[in-house]
């Protein structure tokens, strides 16, 4: 697996990788935030642990994308060989305020 | 300065999923130019009521914006007409007896500058019965 360097858009990071093979694995970790990961070619297989020690999965083919909340850890495989994914996120609102908080998805609407 | 068309009254459909996109009390159905030319219908329906705003049509245009899907190939059938409403319960005084007065006595009211903020909230999502999970791609 290839992680390549940390993009900025604005308020907007963005960090790509690229799970080579089928089977290539970025294994579990969580962060303080919330981030949005980008499915943009291949696919890939999702298991989330969840605080309270629940689990869910899913699987997501590109084009798509999911939500993983901040505080769950998460587990990516890839499903394809050739998958990219970019995984997006903010420490800051558009207004440039510190935002590392729990806000949810629909906060992210304004 | 922009007038509004507002349903004060929920549109039904007996069909659940129908029902969703259905326009509710508090949405905004159309936003017009200042000294609109309002047919008859929507100058005296009970269903509707007109506001009239500072705010230009651009600034207020928002309040058109459908609810937006999660995903790109997989959409809630539950999405609603518009994402944001006017909060028609938190209004008083004159503004609330003009919204609550079905015989439009009156074809318009008038808002204050920024009043309309007042009353602007974000609906929330509706669960789909099914049991089909809205949040599929959120963990």
């Amino acid at each position: 697996m290839a992680v390549h360097r940390e993009w900025i858009s604005g308020n907007i990071f963005i960090r790509p990788n690229q799970l080579e093979q089928r089977g290539d694995v970025i294994h579990g970790h969580r962060h303080h935030f919330d981030h949005t990961t980008i499915v943009f070619t291949g696919a890939v297989h999702v298991l989330a642990t969840f605080p309270d020690g629940s689990t869910r999965e899913g699987d997501f083919k590109a084009p798509s994308h999911f939500l993983i909340r901040k505080d769950v850890e998460h587990v990516i495989t890839a499903n394809e060989d050739g998958t990219i994914i970019w995984c997006v996120y903010s420490h800051r609102t558009p207004q440039g305020e510190i935002a590392e908080e729990f806000t949810g998805w629909d906060k992210a609407i304004t | 300065m922009a007038e509004l068309l507002i349903r004060v009254h929920d549109k039904i459909n007996a069909d659940f999923y129908l029902n969703c996109q259905c326009a509710k009390r508090g949405d905004v159905i159309v936003i017009c130019e200042d000294d609109w030319g309002w047919s008859a219908i929507e100058r005296t329906t009970a269903e509707w009521r007109i506001l009239r705003a500072p705010e230009s049509a651009a600034d207020l245009s928002g309040l058109l914006a459908p609810e937006p899907a999660t995903h790109p190939t997989r959409r809630s059938r539950t999405l609603q007409r518009r994402q944001f409403h006017l909060d028609l319960d938190r209004m008083t005084g004159p503004l609330k007896q003009y919204i609550d007065d079905d015989s439009r006595a009156a074809p318009l009211f008038a808002l204050a500058a920024g009043e309309i903020g007042n009353y602007h909230r974000r609906r929330p999502p509706i669960a789909d019965p099914s049991g089909a999970a809205p949040d599929w791609n959120i963990f």
